[in-house]
C-alpha cells in the first residue's frame, strides 16, 4: 500500500480498467460455503462435500470436516460449562445476567474489596451487585482471533528459554551488515557513500555518551590510521575510564525519561523520587548490569523511594511514578517499554488493529493488584510494599468494565499465557515477582530493546513506533531484528554489546546524503526505512545541554551527580511540560520553535558558551597564538565537527581583515 | 436498527447482503494491495465471517464500513501469516478517501469517471499507463519503448496519475 491513498485507489482501478481485472460475482460460492458452514448443525455439516474456494481449489477431506465439526461441538460444550461456572451470582446479587447494552451499576461496595487493601491508595474497577463478572462475550471484530476470557489459570513453567550460542562481536556485525545488504538488493537501493570520519565521530559521541566531541577529541580521531579506528573509538567510549561517567549519565537520562518522563518525580506531590531512580539506573549502567536483571529489579522492587531512608531501593520509583487511582499506567508502561506492546487503547475496548484484547490488558494489570504504598510517619519517603489482595469474590480476580457496560473478571495472565496461580495471597503467589520473571524470560524483551536501541541510533526503529511492535505494526527488517534479539539474549543481555554492534554496523557508517539511487528511502515521509543512508535529525535536549556545557567550559563533572542532574533538570524544565493525561505524556517545546530559540539565544548557559570571559572554546581560541585559519578551524571543529571549507575560510579572512576588533568578530562568528 | 443473524432473522437474506456489497469489498481489498485472486478469497471470507455472527444493521453505509473493517482485519491476518510488512498508519485516510470517492455505489461511478478521464490524457501518457497496467511491462521496458530514461518514465506515469486523480476529483464535485 502506498502512503497516498489516492494513488492506491487510482492504481487498483487502473488495473481493473486496463488490466481487465474485473470484480467477480461470488454470490453463489459464498452462499454455498455459508450453508455448509453452520457449525451448530453438525449432522448436515459433516455430510457436506468439500467446497472449492475462488480460483484456488483447496481440497478438504471428509475426515477433516468431521474433525472440525467435532472440535467445534466440544468447544461449544466447554464454553457452555465455563460460562455456567463463571456466571454465578455475586453474594447479594439479584441473579440476573447482564445483557448487552443494559446500563450497569458501576461500584462494588468497599467491604467487598480486600480488607487488607489500602483503598485510599489504589482503587480497582469494581463489579457491582447483580453483575456477573466473567460473562463470555464474542469478539468485537470478527476478523480478530481473540482468546477466550475467564478465570482459567494455566500452570506455567517460567524460566530461561533455549537460546542459541553467542557468537563473536565481529560475526554479529557481519550478520547485521549482510541483512542490511540483502534488503538493499531486494529493494534495488544503492546505499549512500560512507560518512567522513568527522561525521561518524560526531554521531557516535552523541549516540553513545550524549554530547558532541571536543575539537581535540575529533582531531585525535581523524588523525589516526583508518584501519580499526572506529572500533577503537567505540571501545573507548563504552569501556574507557575517562568516559564511563558520561556513558552512565547519558543512558541514565535516556532511561529515566523513558520510565518516568522528563518531569516525573520532580513535583512535591510525586510519590516517585527522581534522584532515587537515577541513582539505581546509574549504578546499574556503570556496572553494566544485564538488561533482563535490571528490568526484573524494576518490576519486582519493594522498599523506600528516597536515598538514605530505611529500606531504600531506588528501583521502586518506576512503579511509584505509575501509581494513581489504579495501576493501569503501570500495566501500560510495562508492556510498552519492556515488551514493545502498547496496550493503552485496549484498556477501554478491544482495538480494531490490535491483536491484544481488552481482557489481556486487565489480566496483566492483575499482576499489580498486590502493590500498595505506605508512607512512613514523619518522613517524606514512600515505601512500595506487597499486600494480600482479595476482590471479595472468589479471591484474586480484578474487574473491569467493557464499553457495553458488562463488567468482567480477569485473573493474572501474561499476554494470554496464564499464570502459576490465581491466589491473591502474597505468601502463596507473589504476583509482581511472577510478572517480573515472565517479562524477564519473554521473547518480547530482547526484541523490544533491540528495536528501541536501533531507533535511538537511527531515529527510526524497525517499526513505526518502538513502543508498538504488535502484529499490526510491520517490522521493516524482521530477520535483522530477530538475529540481533537472539544474540543480545545469547550475550546475557549485555547492553554494551548491543551498542557496539549497532554503532559499528554499515548502516551507521553511511552518509546522510542521498543520491538518485536511494531517494526512495524516506522514512521521514512515512516510508518503511531501509537504512540505506543515515537519517538526519535534531539533537535531543539533553545532548544540546551537555554539548553547551562542553563548549562553555563548564565542568560539572567535579560536582556530585545529584547536583549535575539538578542543574540539567532546571535547564530542561524550560522546555518540557507534563500533560495530565492517563498515559502521563509530556509535551516539549524543544522543537525549533520561537520559545526554544529565545531561550537558547538569551539563556545564561548560551551567554556563558559565547562569552570570551569564560573558560570555554572561544576564550581558548582568543588566547591562543594560533594563526587566524587555525583559530577558525578550531571553532568549526568544536561546534560542528568539521573543518571549514576553503570558501568559508576565505570569507572569514576577508571579514577579519576589515574588522576593527578581530576578537569581537571571532566572537560573532562563534 | 435491526439485528440479523443466520438463525433468527426471517427477513434477512444473505444473498442480498452479498450482492449489494461484494464488488465494493473486492475493490477495497484490491486498494489495500491484494491481487485479484487474494481479493476474491478474502471477499468470500469477509462475508462468511460476518454471517457466522449476529450483527446489527444500521444503514447501508454502516454495513459497508463494517464489512470493510472485517475485510481489513482478514487482510492484516493474511499478511501476518505471510510475514509481510503492511503499512497501517494511513488506513484511516484511505478509508475516508474510499468513502468519499466510492462509498455510495461500491465504486461503480468512480470507475466510469476514471474511464472518461483516461480518454483525456495525452496519447503518450495513456500509452505509458497501458504498457504498465495492460501489458505488465516494467518501468525500464516502458522507458525503452518511449525512448526516455527510466526516471522520465516514472515521472510521466506519476504525472498521468496525478492528472487522473484531479480529473476524478473534478467529476466528484
Amino acid at each position: 500500500m502506498t502512503t497516498d491513498p489516492h494513488n492506491s485507489i487510482v492504481d487498483s482501478l487502473l488495473d481493473e480498467l486496463l488490466g481487465q481485472q474485473q470484480p467477480p460475482d461470488l454470490t453463489s460460492q459464498i452462499l454455498d460455503r455459508y450453508h455448509d458452514q453452520e457449525p451448530v448443525l453438525p449432522a448436515s455439516s459433516t455430510s457436506s462435500p468439500p467446497r472449492r474456494r475462488a480460483q484456488r481449489p483447496r481440497q478438504r477431506s471428509l475426515r477433516n470436516i468431521v474433525a472440525i465439526a467435532a472440535s467445534l461441538l466440544i468447544v461449544a460444550m466447554l464454553l457452555g460449562v465455563l460460562a455456567k461456572r463463571i456466571n454465578r451470582p455475586l453474594p447479594g446479587g439479584n441473579g440476573e445476567i447482564a445483557g448487552q447494552g443494559e446500563e450497569q451499576p458501576s461500584r462494588l461496595p468497599d467491604e467487598k474489596r480486600g480488607s487488607s487493601r489500602p483503598s485510599e491508595l489504589v482503587e480497582r474497577v469494581p463489579a457491582d451487585d447483580g453483575v456477573f463478572p466473567g460473562t463470555v462475550a464474542g469478539a468485537d471484530f470478527p476478523g480478530e482471533d481473540l482468546p477466550l476470557p475467564g478465570p482459567v489459570a494455566l500452570t506455567m513453567k517460567i524460566g530461561p528459554r533455549d537460546t542459541v550460542p553467542a557468537i563473536a562481536h565481529q560475526q554479529v556485525i557481519s550478520t547485521v551488515n549482510q541483512r542490511l545488504t540483502d534488503t538493499w538488493q531486494e529493494k534495488e537501493l544503492v546505499p549512500s557513500e560512507q560518512a567522513t570520519d568527522a561525521e561518524w565521530c560526531r554521531r557516535v559521541f552523541l549516540r553513545l555518551i550524549g554530547r558532541i566531541p571536543t575539537a581535540d577529541e575529533l582531531q585525535e580521531f581523524v588523525s589516526q590510521p583508518a584501519e580499526g579506528n572506529r572500533q577503537q573509538l567505540v571501545e573507548m567510549l563504552l569501556e574507557g575510564e575517562n568516559y564511563i561517567e558520561e556513558y552512565a549519565q547519558h543512558w541514565t537520562n535516556i532511561w529515566t525519561n523513558m520510565l518516568i518522563g522528563r518531569r516525573g518525580g520532580m513535583a512535591d506531590n510525586d510519590m516517585a523520587n527522581r534522584e532515587g531512580l537515577q541513582q539505581f539506573l546509574r549504578r546499574s549502567l556503570q556496572g553494566n548490569k544485564p538488561y533482563d536483571q535490571m528490568v526484573y529489579e524494576l518490576l519486582s522492587a519493594t522498599g523506600s523511594n528516597t536515598p538514605g531512608s530505611e529500606q531504600y531501593n531506588g528501583a521502586v520509583n518506576f512503579l511509584l511514578a505509575c501509581m494513581g487511582k489504579d495501576t493501569s499506567l503501570a500495566t501500560a508502561k510495562t508492556s510498552s517499554i519492556f515488551l514493545g506492546q502498547k496496550l493503552q487503547c485496549v484498556q477501554c475496548h478491544n482495538h480494531p488493529f490490535s491483536e491484544v484484547a481488552q481482557q489481556q490488558f486487565w489480566e496483566m494489570d492483575a499482576f499489580f493488584s498486590q502493590m500498595a504504598v505506605v508512607r512512613a510517619p514523619d518522613t517524606d519517603a514512600w515505601t512500595l510494599v506487597n499486600q494480600d489482595y482479595s476482590s471479595g469474590q472468589s479471591g484474586g480476580e480484578v474487574f473491569y468494565q467493557q464499553p457495553d457496560g458488562q463488567v468482567k473478571a480477569a485473573f493474572p495472565s501474561f499476554l494470554g499465557k496464564g499464570a502459576s496461580s490465581q491466589s491473591g495471597e502474597v505468601q502463596e503467589f507473589d504476583r509482581r515477582e511472577e510478572l517480573a520473571q515472565q517479562v524477564r524470560y519473554s521473547e518480547h524483551l530482547p526484541r523490544a530493546l533491540v528495536n528501541r536501541i536501533w531507533g535511538h541510533f537511527f531515529g527510526h526503529g524497525f517499526t513505526s513506533s518502538v513502543d508498538e511492535m504488535g502484529a499490526h505494526s510491520p517490522v521493516s527488517h524482521p530477520d535483522l531484528l530477530g538475529d540481533l534479539a537472539v544474540q543480545f539474549e545469547a550475550h546475557d543481555y549485555d547492553i554494551k554489546s548491543l551498542l557496539r554492534w549497532v554503532s559499528l554496523s554499515d548502516a551507521f557508517s553511511l552518509s546522510s546524503r542521498y543520491s538518485s539511487s536511494n531517494m526512495a528511502d524516506t522514512p521521514e515521509a512515512g516510508e518503511i526505512p531501509s537504512f540505506s543512508r543515515y537519517y538526519t535529525r535534531s539533537m535531543q535536549p539533553e545532548e544540546v545541554y551537555q554539548s553547551l556545557l562542553l563548549v562553555a567550559g563548564v565542568r560539572r563533572g567535579d560536582e556530585p551527580f545529584a547536583e549535575q542532574q539538578m542543574a540539567q533538570r532546571t535547564w530542561l524544565g524550560q522546555f518540557t511540560r507534563r500533560m495530565e493525561n492517563d498515559e502521563a505524556e509530556e509535551s516539549s517545546s524543544f522543537s525549533g520553535d520561537v520559545h526554544q530559540s529565545l531561550v537558547m539565544m538569551n539563556g545564561p548557559l548560551m551567554q556563558q558558551a559565547t562569552s570570551p570571559a569564560q573558560d570555554g572554546v572561544l576564550a581558548t581560541v582568543l588566547e591562543s597564538d594560533m594563526p587566524l585559519p587555525g583559530k577558525v578551524r578550531h571553532m568549526f571543529m568544536a561546534a560542528i565537527s568539521r573543518r571549514p571549507t576553503a570558501e568559508e575560510l576565505k570569507v572569514v579572512s576577508m571579514m577579519v581583515a576589515s574588522a576593527k576588533d578581530p576578537a569581537a568578530l571571532l566572537q560573532d562568528i562563534w | 436498527m435491526s439485528t440479523a443473524s443466520p438463525h433468527d432473522a426471517a427477513d434477512f437474506d444473505p444473498r442480498v447482503l452479498i450482492e449489494q456489497h461484494q464488488v465494493g469489498i473486492w475493490r477495497y481489498l484490491r486498494v489495500l494491495g491484494c491481487d485479484a485472486v487474494l481479493a476474491e478469497d478474502l471477499t468470500q471470507e469477509t462475508f462468511l465471517t460476518v454471517l457466522r455472527k449476529p450483527f446489527e444493521v444500521y444503514s447501508e453505509a454502516a454495513t459497508a464500513a463494517y464489512l470493510r473493517r472485517v475485510a481489513y482485519n482478514l487482510f492484516i491476518s493474511h499478511r501476518r501469516r505471510s510475514r509481510k510488512e503492511t503499512l497501517v498508519e494511513d488506513i484511516d485516510e484511505l478509508n475516508i478517501t474510499w468513502d468519499r470517492w466510492a462509498g455510495q455505489d461500491n465504486g461503480d461511478q468512480l470507475v466510469e469517471n476514471l474511464r472518461e478521464c483516461l480518454e483525456l490524457l495525452s496519447e503518450r501518457a495513456r500509452g505509458a499507463l497501458e504498457m504498465r497496467f495492460q501489458q505488465r511491462l516494467r518501468r525500464l521496458e516502458i522507458a525503452r519503448s518511449l525512448e526516455i530514461t527510466e526516471h522520465g518514465a516514472k515521472n510521466l506515469m506519476q504525472r498521468a496519475k496525478k492528472q487522473l486523480r484531479q480529473c476524478v476529483e473534478g467529476k466528484m464535485q
